[in-house]
């Protein structure tokens, strides 16, 4: 079905307390503009400022002729309704702050007035206010009533920019009365608001391509064989892409394009044999190309009557298979979910379908249940397996399920990853605290969420929509900004607004040593050192345990050895390999030892200066602990026994 | 490998240059014993797909298995499949003695893979058989021999590739180590020899001791010793195995297939700025890879040999004409390439673009005159780029800005790689809705730099399990950055100590709010009316829910893709050349479709109870007629009698009667009832055949 067109009029707050905030209201509706010429065509704009310094509108005028003159004032009326075009951006990239007083409530009658001027058109009305509603306006409640009605009567949807920000507090008292009365207006109004807490997110207030509900699924949700509800879908997410660019050859460019003509190049190309010996420079006719299947090594040719052969049949629609857990053990992990979200509701059209989706809503919220169904959207689709989440009724929607797609058995990847408990890796518990710092001190909410996905806008769509504006303003010279306040603002951690997070990142810095200083911080974060290990392995014993203690020693003994200068540490080496054996032996920590002994045949057998230790181990009886001595072992007494002759070294 | 980065999220239509992974193969040698140990059946009871097996056909099922997953992740992996400690010997590679190829290293097929299933041990026993038991150490030599001969040969084509060794055996130590327990053995020093050159070319090791599930496989002292030197390559995108992944259990055919088939790849390795100049080094896995029948090939209709589309040359998409590298047409540079007869040539020339521009408007490529400029450089003209891009027969007031691809580039913000820390919230900010495209997993790369994983696992710790990390995350320099959500994930086993879920972060790519679109609020699209249940309603509906519930064995990982297995069932039938078994056979086992087996009725009358409870039967028809046509009123014979149309049309003096009258007339006579008064008169004649 045809959009209908919008009639849109646009209302800037130019007055002395939107100064700072100027540039960018006037950045957003540039945006708003942009995206209206790129996707909307149809839709007009008139462009009106408010609290300007100059009064230029159709009802000031009147009321002059009428003798009434000083009404309406400081308002400027910019751009009648017209079709937007670059003269709009033109006026927004230079909008001047004015010192009119900031009337909104007389913009908005002025605004009225242009609609209405219109006359009788199938077009949607509606009026955007852009402001921060600092400017205390009085007006009689029956004339606030009144307007309202007007509107109302006319059609015209009222959409609200607000702006809310901590700069604009000496105002509250001023502000918060103007909401009262916008309150009470729109309670007699079609209308949206959209309120934004940092003038930098005025920016990405306006949505840069406007979507309406699309139905892409109607038809029955089958709950069982003999038991359907009526529903429809729609998307909720799509990402937006970014849009490419349009190209053109010197001489397209030269010549200039008939209006919608379509310029660039398109790659000529023919066919040849992939094999370079047949090849031979042949050139292969279309008509005699056709599609094949790759199995494997094997190529299946597939001319145009076997296409179907590979189809699956695809019905279309919409399975209810039963229902998960929507939390615990049971439930589907929520990093399945596949690709975009989607929105189903009970199709408006069937009374009773409406009350059974409500009440299935509200039986899964009750039961804490997720329902999964089998989708096929279109005959041409492939089915989906999905997941459904319950969300009650509220004013603005009723009930419905958001639905996500699971993966199949074959998008799975099993991959394994070695355990974070892996001894050299594990944190000490300053380093722990040091990332709880970091967790607790930059923290994005609550009370106030950031960077939410609702509030936080593309931000390269909307540079690209400015930096164009201005190049086209400039003549088209003007060199791109380097930075861009938007992205800086979604793409840069808000220092500024999480205190300590500074201190505490700086603190994580000083706590994680990266690169070489790791290796050596984890070598001085032992709790033995080698200057008196046995002293050191033995106060350990008492604080920390046999377990972390023996681990412990069991870490620096193959440093002390291969740290040795010649043979000089060999024998206290081992000593605390004798040592180690003796408190594995009580404390039953036998694998502690014998990978102890295995490690170091590891490290010494390649190494003829090192060498020497394995034999004095030897040579003082030393053995793996069998299973005779501690039941836990994996060792055979015959195995410990040969232990060392089968790993005797010949120099 | 098939472990490719998505780029769904940065999807673009400009032909930037874009940094990808090196694509990489992988090949894989599955070495299985045959020994008289492998022979018995192998007790994996419980399990459908190795019921009343031996070892030995178990092992070749895992193989066949294998195959099969690679085939549909379209990789271009090879695979050769060899059994040894066998009596006879294959003629491949020169006959290697108690070795035998049962698949030559090569992508596999659907000749090879039936081959496989359909190896029996009867067929086996009398055409190859077992070789003693005594001599399993110069069988295990001999096997490690023909992987080295095979690799070397393979390695000669396929630089790239990664390489694994799949073994299958029952025997703890074929061999001995230790000569009279001093001397290494001359076996042992034979083999290390093959194992040396198999290191030198990257190649890992894996082991499938196949032992039933409780009983014991000692990897000391032989195996170990093996392991710990084939461990593979380690690079920017592959990583060492470790013991753990190196030796595996054959328990359930799926598990292991799923986990085995590929090799652990990251699809992206970058730095994540922790804030205050901290930064740790991670790396990015997609654990969940879209699975689609791979696109179309082009062959030769006639040989079916492989074709494909060379580039020759550009086509000015606005006047038809065939450009070369300079931007000059053909017709420019005609004259200068044919001297004498230039005059000629450019009038041919001429007439050539103008049935180019003919085609052009058709909608057609000139690919009869783009293979005249064959020849032609393909390097493309000078372009210049602008916005908004227009769109055919749609007007638009934007003016026309142009740009470079530096800029665009800029403008996106590509360019800065990595990954930056924005802040933290509660798990619960996460909606349903806040999802673009499917997740990745990050692990820290201690490897590239020391200390990574300690602060990795540190910030994991510290953020438990109910709070998530917000970043900015472009994977690399090419990419525009996008917001992410990282959710903690821990490490979960089970009662057989393999890790089911790996420790790390999930990576939820976020939506922006251009993304997020509000049909639900839409009157036009849901409608005005909040429906309330009444509590007799949604206990119906709540009784409905719990006789629903999905029972544990539900899981999206038991679920196959019914499109995509009916799609390689055809394929391999056709490339096997047997007939498709028909698609009913492939609705029947269609696992996709609801199940309720013995309960049917049960939940059949939970439904039934819904149905009576919310007065589902007064939804025959919609609640209001917008989906119907309403009723046709009765047709008042007298009034229509009185008309007389069938006398004024006779008259010729339809035009005075009213539209009403005359579509009371014909929808009395049940015909159409649109279009104007015209319309309506000239129907109204055709149906009494009275001319105009």
């Amino acid at each position: 079905m045809a959009r209908k067109g919008q009639e849109i009029v646009l209302l800037l707050d130019v007055g002395p307390r939107m100064h700072p905030h100027l540039a960018h209201a006037a950045r957003a509706l540039a945006d708003l503009l942009t995206s209206k010429m790129w996707h909307r065509p149809r839709d007009e704009a008139a462009l009106f400022l408010y609290g300007s310094s100059t009064t230029r509108n159709a009802v000031a005028e009147e009321m002059a002729a009428a003798g009434e003159e000083g009404q309406y004032e400081g308002i400027e009326e910019l751009h009648p309704m017209g079709p937007p075009d670059g003269q709009y951006l033109r006026t927004l990239h230079s909008v001047q702050p004015g010192d009119g007083r900031a009337d909104w409530f007389d913009a908005l009658a002025v605004a009225a007035a242009a609609l209405k001027a219109r006359g009788h058109t199938t077009a949607e009305k509606s009026i955007v206010v852009l402001s921060n509603f600092c400017e205390r306006v009085e007006v009689e409640p029956d004339d606030v009533s009144d307007l309202a009605g007007r509107l109302q009567q006319m059609g015209v949807r009222l959409e609200l920019a607000k702006l809310y920000c901590a700069e604009d507090e000496e105002w509250e008292v001023d502000r918060a009365h103007n909401l009262n009365l916008l309150a009470a207006m729109c309670t007699e109004l079609d209308h949206t608001e959209r309120e934004v807490a940092a003038p930098v997110d005025l920016l990405g207030v306006f949505r840069a391509h406007e979507v309406g509900a699309t139905t892409t699924f109607a038809g029955v949700l089958q709950v069982t064989k003999n038991v359907a509800v009526q529903v429809k879908m729609s998307g909720k997410t799509k990402q937006e892409k970014f849009p490419g660019p349009a190209t053109e050859t010197e001489a397209q460019a030269e010549q200039g394009l008939v209006e919608g003509g379509v310029g660039g190049l398109q790659r000529a190309k023919l066919f040849k044999y992939v094999d370079e010996e047949m090849d031979q420079n042949v050139e292969i006719p279309d008509e005699d190309v056709i599609g094949a299947y790759k199995y494997g090594a094997n190529i299946v040719p597939v001319p145009d009557n076997e296409k179907e052969d590979y189809a699956f049949p695809r019905d279309k629609g919409l399975l209810l298979l039963g229902f998960v857990d929507a939390e615990g053990e049971q439930a589907l992990p929520r990093h399945y979910y596949m690709t975009d979200t989607r929105v189903l509701v009970a199709d408006k059209a069937w009374d009773a379908s409406g009350v059974a989706f409500a009440a299935l809503v509200t039986a899964m919220l009750n039961q804490g249940q997720h329902a999964v169904l089998r989708l096929v959207r279109t005959a041409r689709e492939r089915p989906q397996l999905c997941i459904a989440a319950p969300v009650a009724a509220s004013g603005a929607a009723p009930a419905h399920l958001l639905v996500n797609v699971l993966p199949f058995m074959e998008d799975f990847r099993d991959y394994k990853f070695p355990s974070f408990t892996k001894k050299s890796w594990v944190p000490s518990e300053e380093q722990l605290e040091a990332a709880r710092g970091l967790v607790l001190a930059m923290s994005l909410g609550p009370p106030q969420e950031q960077l939410a996905p609702e509030g936080t806008p593309y931000p390269q769509v909307h540079r690209l929509y400015y930096e164009l504006g201005r190049r086209f303003v400039s003549g088209g010279d003007e060199p791109l900004q380097d930075e861009d306040p938007l992205f800086e603002h979604v793409f840069a951690p808000r220092w500024g607004t999480m205190p300590g997070a500074e201190a505490a990142a700086a603190a994580a810095r000083e706590a994680f040593p990266m690169g070489q200083a790791a290796k050596a911080s984890r070598r001085s974060r032992r709790l033995i050192g080698s200057d008196a290990p046995l002293a050191d392995f033995e106060s350990l014993l008492l604080d920390a345990g046999p377990e972390e203690a023996c681990s412990a020693l069991a870490e620096v003994i193959p440093e002390i050895v291969m740290g040795s200068m010649g043979e000089s540490k060999f024998d206290q080496a081992a000593e605390l390999v004798e040592r180690l054996r003796e408190v594995c032996v009580t404390h039953e920590l036998p694998a502690v030892f014998n990978a102890l002994l295995c490690a170091l045949y590891g490290r010494l057998k390649d190494d003829p200066v090192k060498k020497p230790f394995w034999r004095k181990l030897e040579n003082r009886g030393v053995q793996p602990i069998d299973r005779t001595e501690v039941e836990a072992s994996q060792m055979e007494p015959e195995a410990a026994s040969q232990f060392f002759s089968q790993r005797h070294f010949t120099d | 490998m098939s472990d490719k980065w998505d780029e769904s999220v940065w999807d673009q239509e400009d032909e930037d240059e874009q940094e990808d992974l090196a694509p990489s193969h992988e090949q894989l040698f599955f070495l299985i014993d045959a020994s008289p140990g492998m022979l018995q059946p192998c007790g994996l009871a419980g399990s459908e797909e190795f019921e009343g097996k031996s070892w030995l056909e178990a092992a070749i099922q895992v193989a066949a298995s294998i195959m099969r997953q690679k085939v549909i992740a379209s990789s271009g992996d090879k695979v050769a499949v060899m059994l040894y400690g066998t009596r006879e010997k294959s003629a491949a590679y020169g006959g290697m003695e108690s070795t035998w190829v049962l698949q030559e290293l090569e992508e596999p097929g659907a000749d090879g893979i039936q081959a496989l299933e359909a190896f029996r041990l009867s067929k086996f026993e009398s055409q190859i058989g077992s070789a003693s038991p005594a001599a399993a150490g110069r069988a295990l030599l001999s096997a490690f021999w023909l992987a080295k001969i095979i690799i070397g040969k393979a390695a000669k084509t396929s630089k790239q590739a990664t390489r694994r060794i799949l073994l299958f055996t029952r025997n703890q130590e074929p061999l001995k180590v230790y000569q009279k327990g001093l001397d290494f053995s001359s076996e042992w020093k034979q083999l290390k020899g093959h194992i040396n050159s198999l290191r030198d070319a990257h190649v890992a090791l894996e082991l499938y001791p196949m032992v039933a599930p409780g009983e014991a496989f000692e990897v000391q002292p032989f195996w170990r010793a093996v392991l710990l030197e084939l461990r593979g390559q380690s690079d920017a995108d592959y990583e060492e195995l470790d013991e753990g992944t190196q030796v595996a259990r054959i328990q359930d055919l799926v598990t292991l297939v799923r986990s085995k088939a590929h090799r652990r790849r990251a699809v992206g390795s970058f730095r994540w700025q922790l804030g205050g100049g901290l930064e740790v080094a991670v790396k990015l896995f997609q654990m969940l890879q879209p699975q689609r029948p791979a696109a179309m090939l082009k062959v030769h209709g006639e040989n079916n040999a492989e074709v494909k589309a060379v580039l020759t040359g550009w086509i000015d998409r606005y006047t038809g004409e065939i450009m070369d590298a300079t931007g000059a047409t053909q017709a420019q540079a005609a004259p200068a390439a044919e001297g004498e007869q230039a005059a000629e040539g450019q009038q041919a020339a001429e007439g050539q673009q103008a049935a180019e521009r003919e085609q052009a408007a058709d909608g057609t490529q000139g690919k009869a005159a783009a293979a005249a400029a064959a020849a032609a450089p393909v390097q493309p003209p000078e372009l210049r780029r602008y916005y908004p891009k227009p769109e055919r027969n749609k007007v638009c007031r934007y003016p026309k800005v142009y740009v470079t691809p530096e800029e665009v580039r800029q403008i996106k913000g590509a360019g800065e790689g990595g990954m930056t820390l924005l802040g933290f919230k509660p798990l619960s900010c996460l909606k349903q809705h806040h999802q673009v495209r499917n997740c990745s997993f990050l692990y820290p790369d201690e490897r590239s730099l020391p200390g990574s994983a300690t602060a990795f696992i540190a910030l994991h710790t510290a953020m438990g399990p109910d709070t998530m990390a917000v970043c900015r995350l472009a994977a690399n320099r090419a990419r525009e950055p996008r917001l992410v959500a990282l959710l903690p994930q821990d490490e979960a086993v089970n009662e057989d100590g393999w890790q089911v879920q790996p420790p790390g972060f999930n990576v939820v790519y976020l939506p922006f709010s251009d993304d997020i679109r509000a049909p639900e609020t839409d009157a036009g699209f849901a409608g005005p009316a909040r429906h309330a249940a009444s509590e007799e309603q949604v206990a119906a509906a709540e009784a409905l829910v719990l006789g629903m519930k999905l029972g544990e064995d539900f899981h999206p990982a038991l679920i196959q893709n019914p499109v995509l297995q009916r799609h390689y069932t055809v394929l391999e039938a056709k490339a096997a050349g047997d007939e498709p078994p028909p698609v009913e056979e492939a609705v029947e086992q269609d696992q996709t479709l609801p199940y309720w087996g013995e309960n049917e009725e049960e939940v059949e009358a939970l439904a039934a109870a819904f149905h009576e409870a919310c007065g589902l039967g007064s939804d025959a028809s919609p609640a209001k007629a917008t989906k119907r046509k309403a009723e046709a009123p009765p047709v008042d014979e007298d009034a229509l009698a009185a008309l007389d149309i069938e006398g004024r049309a006779a008259k010729g003096t339809l035009g005075k009667c009213t539209n009403d009258q005359l579509k009371s007339w014909l929808r009395a006579k049940g015909l159409k009832l649109t279009g104007n008064k015209a319309e309506l008169v000239a129907r109204v004649q055709l149906h009494l055949g009275v001319a105009a």
